[in-house]
């Protein structure tokens, strides 16, 4: 029987899904004919599920291989280094002794003293600038294996690079980039894996990467394995735009030193931005994975007179923006909770000892609320609890940073869409990118419903910049626009109650924020309302928005920006006008809503439950076909067509 | 010293009557609650502030003096063992400290209490802050030790008590939270508006770090600040020039002691809350005026500090900046302009005291400790 393989060093226990995640795919390989075998953290025991061999195998997780500040030997020393001198030469010890000295000892001793505090002070600054010194170097080799490449015609294979080149891979992450190779080659040894397996390292990053190719290196009998990678993280976490030409100079070092032993490796992301982000590099081809969702999406649960449940999924952590919580408890308390219109469930277990500053603050505020209006879970929840709280849920908030979820996928939306629930959203996130297309399937649905009037194309409209200089236009077909605002007016169709706005950009620059910012006036001129949008704009894709209007309005005012640096063009800016008859509520979209800061959430959240009973009658009709591309069958089908 | 037998004794870190009034609470609290007769609080004498114990229910409370003043370090060390001697005397099965400077007391103690309660009305990081760093090490190091001792840690506001905890490693379950909320006053809205006039109110230090510079740059002719304080901080006298010599609507009525504030406050539209967040101290501000102000029917103009945002969007009871500039002041002052007298403002009293009478008093917020202070009844 062929063996499916996962490897997952962070599996300690039952919290963060990763466990429930990893034994989902095993569970569907077996039934493929597959010998299901998931590979864990050594300090995994007590959670075993049934009919899946574990071999508990992995010192260090994935955050303390590729994260820790001491994943190398060097940095460690050099942490140690500094931990010391900090406490032995720091101002107040260090005076302490000296005073000591004074008194207690002659005078000569106190001088060697300080002779050798200076000598130690000179070696500890000398190692701090070689760790800098690396990096540098790491750089350089960088461009001059880049340089070579371009002058070697062939373009072949070139194992045997000096040696001195090689110095540096392996100084590199080397201590937990060798231990994971160490235990992945027993494991693998012991396993008798063939090229008929597949091996599958869901959550990966640049040590893993080096590890197998280490592997693969010492070992040639490995280079027929298949490996499937996913990269579920954008370049090291954290980077601003300005760094990522930087960022990306480190990872294509790695990468092309990786490619030289990785036949049958395969690379995937679980979403579009990752997968453009990565394939940018130039060096591997990263497949969009589906994110596997339950075979049988599980049925709502009718619920007739209950309160509607607000949930929150997910540990209690700062990335996760649990610390938003109490506020959104705050708003909705007088007029939703105190009167039993809602309950609050929100999973409030941390993910370290003590938890993160705010996350521990804002669990101690919602404590002190009765637990029969606001329940938190306190402890990391077993699948069943999971899903249990999952399918009970009405509204699920998902009030992630957007910084670090630009990219990154979120299982929990895809979990709570598949199950027709209705969401909250950050914008500039992957979260908003997927709710906006669903957003946008559902304005071209009321558009054949209630459009009037004619389409107005804003690409042929004059557009000027804020001082009233005109803004050059290509033949009317494409609109370029930066940080300096750029504005233009048009018309509202008699008798309109709603307008549609349609966007599409043309940036590279993956993803492009742009802000809108929409003013309604009167005959007058008046301004009677403005909304502020924020759109996160991929490369062509249609986006779109939807705003009430007032009857007063004459005309708008719109005027756009990007929020970041760089230049950017739209390529479709088109306004439709509805006329809904009160049919529909106003300002109110399926599937959920974005919210652009935490005003809006706020103001959001409170509509949300306001117009759940629209949210839910649309759910079915709107949402059911959004999840079709997150089956287990695709999943498999890629990886084992890959295989 | 008398023989009397004495169940609890309060060791407070400042003379009563002029802030924290959350010391007197906490002991008439305990002291109803557990039914105790003998309970006893050790103030120490600060010169400014005289001797303030009306209303004190037949609580003893004595005066120790010390040749420095509190809050120096020599006043401190002259002003603990004073206390270490009666309450070695008395052995008071329970023991409150008001500040977490007087645990260093407990290491002395010649007895074992049955139960020690820390009041961290002042945050260890800010009573850290000015200490030299061997200071701090020594300091932090014993409290890690004698934290052990303490039963219960009760913490104004959450972002402090995390901060704490860090610090000293609290064990999570000793740590509680109560607001600094005043008397519940069981105020209409007829007692509130009976004398009320469209001034706002200042309490409290004045300095540029309770944005004196935004109330001398705001200048309506329709909006006047009165201000009872004393003007503190590095620029204070050129503060006092500034006062007095520009045109503006502010009207600086002096000192007043917390007990005549209380008596006046209720006049007053609007209560102005807002400190500079220079440290984690004024950021996580859990100032007693901004609950007086709500028990009061004053709504309150704050700015978005953690527990007072979370209050008025909770009760919708105040007016909240949207952040500390100058252009957010602005908007505050002039919108509480705008609404003064409409059913808008109205509104905002009501829920003031909807606030109050639901949540936002002492009584409920003794509430969330009384199951930990099951654990005196063998006081009975």
């Amino acid at each position: 029987m062929n063996k499916f393989i996962i490897i997952d060093h962070s599996i300690k226990d039952n919290s963060g899904h990763y466990l429930e995640y990893a034994s989902r795919i095993l569970y569907y390989s077996k039934e493929l004919g597959f010998e299901p075998i998931l590979l864990t953290n050594k300090l995994f025991k007590n959670y075993v599920p049934d009919n899946i061999t574990v071999y508990p195998v992995y010192t260090k997780t994935f955050f303390e291989n590729n994260f820790s500040k001491s994943s190398s030997i060097f940095v460690r020393i050099c942490m140690q280094a500094k931990l010391f001198f900090n406490s032995f030469f720091g101002h107040s010890i260090n005076g302490v002794i000296i005073i000591i000295l004074k008194i207690i000892l002659k005078k000569p001793v106190t001088k060697i003293f300080l002779t050798i505090n200076r000598v130690l002070k000179e070696i500890y600054s000398l190692l701090r600038i070689k760790s800098i010194f690396l990096v540098l170097i790491a750089s350089y080799e960088f461009l001059l294996e880049k340089a070579k490449h371009l002058a070697n015609k062939d373009g072949g294979e070139d194992k045997d690079k000096n040696k001195y080149k090689n110095k540096i891979f392996r100084k590199t992450f080397t201590t937990a980039k060798k231990k994971f190779s160490k235990e992945t080659f027993r494991i693998l040894r012991k396993l008798n894996v063939s090229s008929k397996d597949v091996i599958l390292i869901p959550t990966v990053e640049i040590c893993e990467l080096l590890g197998i190719a280490d592997l693969i290196k010492n070992q040639p009998d490995f280079k027929k394995m298949n490996f499937h990678f996913i990269f579920r993280r954008e370049f090291f976490d954290y980077t601003h735009s300005s760094d990522i030409l930087a960022i990306r100079r480190i990872y294509n070092f790695y990468f092309s030193r990786v490619k030289f032993y990785c036949d049958n490796m395969h690379f995937y992301s679980d979403t579009k931005q990752l997968c453009e982000l990565y394939n940018g590099l130039g060096f591997f081809n990263f497949d969009l994975l589906p994110i596997p969702i339950p075979i049988e999406p599980q049925k709502k649960v009718v619920k007739s007179n209950s309160p509607i449940s607000f949930t929150y999924l997910g540990d209690a952590r700062d990335e996760k923006g649990f610390q938003k919580l109490p506020y959104i408890v705050a708003e909705l308390w007088k007029n939703y909770i105190s009167n039993g219109k809602i309950r609050i469930f929100f999973q409030a277990n941390f993910n370290c000892p003590k938890g993160e500053f705010n996350s521990a603050s804002a669990r101690l505020n919602l404590l002190r609320y009765p637990s029969d209006k606001v329940k938190l879970f306190l402890n990391s929840m077993s699948n069943n609890e999971y899903n249990n709280l999952l399918n009970n849920a009405d509204i699920i908030i998902i009030p992630y940073e957007s910084n670090n979820y630009k990219y990154r996928s979120s299982g929990i939306l895809v979990e709570a869409l598949s199950r027709l629930k209705t969401v909250l959203v950050p914008s500039g996130t992957w979260m908003a990118a997927e709710l906006s297309q669903l957003h946008n399937t559902y304005h071209k649905y009321l558009l054949e419903k209630y459009e009037i009037g004619e389409k107005l194309n804003l690409l042929k409209y004059k557009w000027t910049t804020l001082s009233n200089n005109s803004v050059p236009q290509e033949n009317n077909n494409i609109l370029h626009y930066s940080s300096q605002m750029i504005s233009t007016i048009f018309y509202k169709e008699k008798d309109a109650s709603e307008l549609v706005l349609f966007i599409e950009g043309l940036s590279i620059e993956n993803p492009n924020i742009l802000l809108i910012e929409i003013a309604e006036k009167n005959d007058d001129d008046e301004s009677l309302n403005s909304k502020n949008i924020q759109i996160h704009l991929p490369k062509n894709t249609d986006n779109s928005v939807k705003l009430s209007i007032s009857p007063d309005t004459s005309y708008f005012w719109i005027g756009i920006k990007t929020l970041s640096d760089n230049k950017s063009e739209i390529s479709k800016i088109k306004v439709s006008f509805l006329k809904t008859n009160k049919d529909i509520p106003s300002d109110v979209n399926i599937g959920g809503e974005i919210y652009y800061d935490d005003d809006d959430m706020l103001n959001k959240a409170t509509s949300l439950i306001e117009n759940y009973q629209y949210y839910e009658d649309n759910a079915k009709q709107f949402l059911s076909d959004w999840s079709v591309f997150h089956t287990m069958d695709n999943f498999m089908k890629k990886i084992l067509i890959d295989r | 010293m008398t023989m009397e037998k004495i169940s609890a004794i309060c060791v407070s870190d400042i003379s009563l009557g002029f802030g924290s009034p959350q010391i007197m609470y906490f002991v008439k609290s305990i002291k109803k609650h557990l039914n105790l007769d003998n309970i006893k609080i050790y103030e120490p004498d600060q010169n400014e502030r005289p001797i303030e114990h009306r209303n004190t229910n037949s609580i003893n409370i004595e005066r120790i003096y010390t040749e420095f003043p509190i809050y120096l370090l020599e006043g401190l060390l002259a002003y603990l063992p004073s206390v270490l001697d009666r309450l070695n005397f008395h052995k008071p099965q329970v023991i409150i400290l008001s500040s977490p400077k007087l645990m260093m007391v407990i290491p002395f103690l010649k007895y074992k209490p049955k139960y020690i309660v820390c009041l961290m009305l002042e945050s260890l990081e800010f009573l850290l802050e000015n200490l030299s760093a061997w200071k701090k090490i020594i300091l932090i190091s014993a409290l890690k030790i004698i934290k052990n001792k303490v039963d219960l840690f009760i913490f104004p506001e959450e972002n402090r008590a995390i901060l704490d905890t860090n610090i000293i490693n609290i064990d999570p379950s000793k740590i509680k939270i109560v607001y600094n909320a005043a008397n519940k006053k069981n105020l209409t809205l007829d007692d509130c508006l009976k004398n009320r006039k469209k001034i706002i109110l200042y309490s409290g230090s004045i300095s540029e770090d309770s944005f004196l510079n935004y109330m001398l740059e705001y200048n309506s002719s329709n909006v006047i600040i009165e201000l009872f304080g004393i003007f503190e901080g590095k620029n204070k006298n050129k503060n006092k020039k500034n006062f007095y010599n520009y045109n503006h609507n502010l009207i600086y009525s002096g000192y007043l002691s917390a007990m005549q504030l209380n008596e006046r406050r209720k006049q007053y539209a609007y209560s102005i809350c807002m400190w500079r967040p220079t440290d984690n101290h004024l950021l996580y501000a859990a100032p007693n005026k901004f609950f007086e102000s709500i028990a009061d029917g004053v709504v309150p103009i704050v700015a978005p500090h953690p527990q007072c945002k979370l209050i008025i969007l909770k009760y919708k009871c105040g007016i909240l900046l949207k952040d500390w500039s100058y252009q957010s002041f602005k908007e505050a002052l002039d919108y509480a302009n705008a609404i003064y007298g409409t059913d808008t403002y109205y509104e905002l009293v009501k829920n003031c005291l909807q606030a109050s009478n639901e949540e936002v008093n002492w009584e409920h917020q003794f509430y969330h400790i009384k199951e930990n202070l099951s654990e005196c009844n063998f006081l009975n």
